[in-house]
């Protein structure tokens, strides 16, 4: 017992550590394009984790870059058009998102193994294509002159712009923190156990009772808030958007992130992965943007061979002393 | 959306026939005489399941046809039949898994035909798999948690929030699973991931985890294979144990010998089509039942 304990306290004590190394970040490196790299890493993170959260129910989402675009789009829309805060952008981003995630999770969750992720696809392009023919949308040259985030008056302190990459850092910050202690809740609760149970076994848990496609529904729905959530913020971050960043290349680039950090663990798997592979992009693309397609390649195959559980299970594979080539084929 | 649930719900309700709405009335669940083994109580049968001219077809073939069934409350019915009879379809048809192409289904005297599966057993109809189905990777505990999903009923914010009644919902649970496991498995290793347990501590949790979700009418696809004589003994024990707490029980088997000793009734099916039914000592004499398993004589 006082082994569980205590391994507890340095869990907490190492994340008590790991947020206050975050928040000091950008005063002692304030180099605004370190800061703004830890921004997309951010984001990238928020899709990471939505992503393994719909992996949770067994279905691989081939799409997830569309949930972003739904979210950027309508808060990005909302705010030229209409002259919306993006703060209530970012709300409204995530419930667009949602909605449109509850009429597709309607009918594709009812779809079960490779064929969800091919509707997905579709689905993605479609809203890609969508986008590009639309004038409202700005077509294929995109929407620009987003507003950034409204200043805000903190108690206590000078008013906060948000015309900075450090003010975002911050504000990404909180939004990474909300979304993985959401989904951390939800995936250390109940309802977490029994979306593992209908991923194991679909068919023993609709013989139990279990409402399989509500919980589907459920876990999709909440994913794709999120997602949306965090394509709104990344409009009001870069301020321009256009259809080319989300290509289904980007869907799979999530899904490369979400396996190298680990889908076993959705906030500890999403963040590293996303977060080590953006920041390695980051220095390979001023050396070589080609590397970055070898650099893929290879830590694809690395991660399946040595580390088939992620990055995350790196500790425990260094505690038992060895790598266990083609684990996964012992389960 | 809403409203489109609520049509449904409301059509596929147990009372609703299209004729009470001209006025009509229908009691479906009025005898149609005497049967044997069968109580009646004035004009009322006290079925428990009740399968009515079930066909199912695969491609035009004929896995079930007209199969009519019975079960009454607090018996063991076995069910026999060579290879490719129809036993597994049988079973998938009745707790939804297959829609049947014709014919119909009634729990309690209730149309359960074409519900899905999770809704047939929330009223209280359960079964297990042919092959032991469990969450491999989840501990024997947690498999049990997970199977006590009916009674726990979360709800979804109170989960986000972690209330309190939450955490003593889940606290309770964890205690109960744990002390189902003791009482009745005591054997199986509670932390244990299922897919290391031996197979007859898996085939044991099979079928410990229905009962968590307290069915009426618990339906056993081939409980014993690959079983030594012991365990299938054990087994046999453990099925009427749960018999004797008051849950009715249909079994699918193979082994001649266990149905025999065990059940009040059999049903025997072969190409689909109900053959014979009767006591184990009836069955054991009819002709077409040996004919159907050691081949007729031409």
């Amino acid at each position: 017992m006082s082994s569980i304990s205590q391994g507890n306290w340095q869990k907490a004590f190492g994340l008590v550590l790991l947020g206050v190394l975050l928040i000091v970040f950008p005063v002692v490196v304030p180099d605004p394009s370190y800061v703004g790299m830890l921004v997309t890493c951010g984001i990238a993170s928020i899709l990471a984790m939505s992503w393994i959260m719909i992996l949770r129910v067994g279905h691989l989402s081939l799409g997830q870059v569309a949930f972003l675009a739904v979210g950027a789009y309508s808060s990005a829309i909302a705010a030229t058009r209409f002259g919306l805060s993006p703060w209530l952008g970012l709300i409204l981003g995530g419930f667009i998102t949602a909605v449109f995630a509850l009429a597709i999770g309607y009918v594709v969750l009812r779809i079960r193994g490779l064929y969800f992720a091919i509707m997905t696809f579709a689905f993605a392009e479609v809203i890609r294509l969508g986008i590009s023919n639309s004038k409202f949308m700005g077509g294929v040259e995109g929407i620009s002159g987003i507003p950034e985030f409204s200043p805000i008056a903190l108690p206590g302190l000078s008013i906060m712009k948000f015309d900075s990459a450090v003010a975002c850092y911050y504000l990404m910050l909180l939004l990474v923190g909300g979304t993985a202690l959401v989904l951390w809740r939800i995936d250390h609760s109940g309802l977490g156990r029994t979306c593992r149970a209908i991923a194991m076994n679909e068919d023993l848990s609709q013989s139990l009772g279990v409402p399989v496609f509500k919980y589907k529904l459920i876990s999709f729905v909440v994913a794709c808030f999120f997602a949306g959530v965090g394509g709104a913020f990344s409009a009001h971050y870069y301020r321009c958007l256009d259809p080319t960043s989300f290509t289904v290349t980007a869907s799979v680039i999530v899904q490369i992130q979400a396996t190298v950090g680990g889908a076993g663990a959705i906030v500890a798997g999403g963040i590293l992965g996303a977060t080590l592979i953006t920041i390695v992009d980051h220095f390979l693309i001023s050396i070589d943007p080609r590397l970055i397609i070898l650099f893929m390649g290879g830590v694809i195959l690395a991660v399946t061979f040595f580390l088939p559980e992620g990055v995350v299970s790196l500790p425990r594979v260094l505690r038992r002393g060895r790598l266990r080539v083609g684990n996964r084929f012992h389960n | 959306m809403i409203l489109f649930k609520y049509l449904k719900s409301w059509m596929s309700a147990p009372g609703f026939r299209w004729a009470s709405l001209a006025g009509m009335t229908n009691y479906d669940t009025a005898s149609k005489g005497e049967k044997k083994g069968c109580i009646f109580i004035k004009g009322f049968s006290v079925t428990l399941l009740e399968v009515r001219q079930v066909t199912r077809y695969f491609k035009g073939l004929a896995a079930l046809h007209q199969v009519d069934l019975e079960v009454f409350p607090g018996e063991i019915l076995g069910i026999i039949g060579p290879n490719g009879a129809g036993k597994t379809t049988l079973f998938n048809v009745v707790t939804g898994f297959l829609q049947p192409s014709a014919g119909k289904i009634l729990f309690k005297g209730e149309d359960i035909t074409g519900l899905r599966p999770e809704k047939i057993a929330a009223k209280g109809l359960l079964r297990t798999f042919q092959i032991t189905s469990l969450y491999s990777h989840f501990s024997a505990l947690q498999n049990v948690m997970v199977a006590h999903h009916l009674p726990e009923k979360m709800s979804f914010w109170a989960t986000l929030f972690n209330t309190a009644s939450y955490r003593s919902r889940e606290k309770h649970f964890w205690e109960k699973s744990q002390q189902m496991l003791r009482t009745f498995a005591p054997e199986i290793k509670m932390d244990a991931p299922a897919n290391s347990l031996p197979h007859g501590h898996q085939q044991n949790l099979g079928l410990l985890m229905p009962l968590a979700a307290s069915p009426e009418l618990l339906m056993l696809d081939e409980p014993v294979t690959g079983m030594n004589l012991d365990e299938t003994m054990a087994m046999m024990d453990r099925i009427k144990r749960v018999r004797d707490s008051g849950v009715t029980i249909i079994l699918v088997e193979h082994n001649m010998r266990t149905v025999m000793g065990i059940c009040d009734r059999i049903v025997v099916l072969n190409y689909g089509t109900k053959i014979a039914e009767g006591s184990p000592s009836e069955i054991k004499g009819n002709k077409q039942v040996i004919e159907a398993y050691l081949g007729g004589e031409e």
